[in-house]
């Protein structure tokens, strides 16, 4: 459906997008984060969600819905120990039980946040289209009901969606991976602007 | 633990007399379990869409929606011995995970949850009990030998 040209666009805008969302989020921490080449699915949803990790593997995810040019869903997930060490390190509290409390999980609204205003913003200046991104809402469960939820949520409408993740490993040995999940439409507008900038 | 278990993924159906059936990871999507108590036979379902949404062309029966789903079940326990007279039904699933995604009442859950509900009384199988709804993921597994549904969550 992507010709390689067009995958590899993409892949250069998220590239833009996640290299801005890990710097901010370094500069934060004051510790390095490696930031991987973007993966890209474009299939049902059904043939994605395996492709995604084990469906019981335990996860807190930062959602935030994009409304705009660019209509989509971006989220950042996390396995549930690294969120507890992450919402730690931000808040100075010492790591305690198994469940964040309230004020880690705003702690890692907050980083949701950064993400994916910086990640969006970047997008949106390179592409010239506008977004509104909603709060951040937070969530720890199983990976594959979580992830099912957000693309079915996402591509009800349409036979295929459009995923494109990027791992994020930090310095302490903790592993984020973000998500940009965009509908036909949002992804046929961003192609279509990457043509008008190659013009230009 | 048991040997003989099979694992079915989103969108996935599987028919089976003996050992166990699981999926893992059920949120919004709708787990549908039909069992023959008589011929210890019996399935399971992980849809996601309440019902297909074009109607005009020819198609196949899909596993991915609810509707067809419990069709797609009932005919391969009848392949296998079963009877739909005999059949009793569970759900599980149909969360809400995310109130961005879903608004405040109605999201994909609970019109999984409805379109399951209304399929099975149109033929006429009783659901025998449900873990539907709320806003936590689910895991369950169908206990071939005694039609028993075990639901797991994280919480």
């Amino acid at each position: 459906m992507f010709t390689e040209f067009e995958q590899d666009e993409l892949r250069e805008i998220v590239n833009i997008g996640s290299g801005n969302a890990s710097t901010a989020l370094a500069k934060m921490l004051k510790q390095k984060i490696h930031a991987s080449v973007p993966l890209i699915l474009f299939d049902e949803v059904q043939n994605i969600l395996p492709k995604l990790g084990l469906a019981d593997s335990r996860v807190t995810v930062v959602l935030v819905r994009v409304d705009g040019e660019i209509p989509g869903v971006f989220f950042i997930a996390l396995p549930l120990e690294n969120g507890l060490e992450l919402a730690s390190m931000l808040t100075g509290e010492e790591k305690s039980g198994t469940l964040l409390n309230e004020f880690g999980s705003s702690a890692l609204k907050e980083v949701g946040n950064i993400l994916s205003g910086a990640s969006l913003t970047a997008l949106s200046k390179f592409l010239g289209l506008d977004f509104v991104q909603s709060v951040p809402e937070i969530t720890s469960d199983m990976l594959g009901a979580i992830l099912e939820s957000i693309l079915v949520e996402t591509g009800e409408a349409y036979e295929k969606i459009l995923l494109i993740s990027t791992n994020l490993d930090f310095a302490t040995d903790c592993h984020a991976r973000l998500f940009f999940v965009f509908n036909p439409d949002a992804t046929n507008g961003i192609l279509s602007a990457v043509q008008r900038k190659l013009e230009k | 633990m048991h040997e003989d278990v099979k694992y079915i993924g989103t969108g996935e159906v599987a028919v089976s007399s003996t050992g166990i059936i699981k999926t893992s990871g059920i949120g919004s999507c709708i787990v549908v379990t039909l069992y023959d108590g008589e011929k210890k036979i019996g399935g399971m379902v992980h849809a996601m869409l309440p019902a297909r949404k074009e109607n005009g062309t020819e198609y196949l029966l899909s596993p991915k929606y609810t509707d067809e789903a419990i069709e797609i079940l009932i005919d391969e326990i009848e392949q296998q011995g079963g009877s739909r007279e005999r059949l009793k039904a569970k759900l599980i699933g149909g969360a809400k995970m995310f109130r961005l995604l879903s608004g405040d009442n109605f999201g994909i859950g609970f019109k999984n949850i409805e379109s399951a509900r209304e399929n099975l009384g149109a033929i006429g199988i009783l659901i025998e009990s449900e873990d539907v709804g709320g806003t936590i993921g689910r895991s369950a597994e169908l206990n071939l030998e005694n039609g028993l549904v075990l639901v797991s969550s994280m919480m």
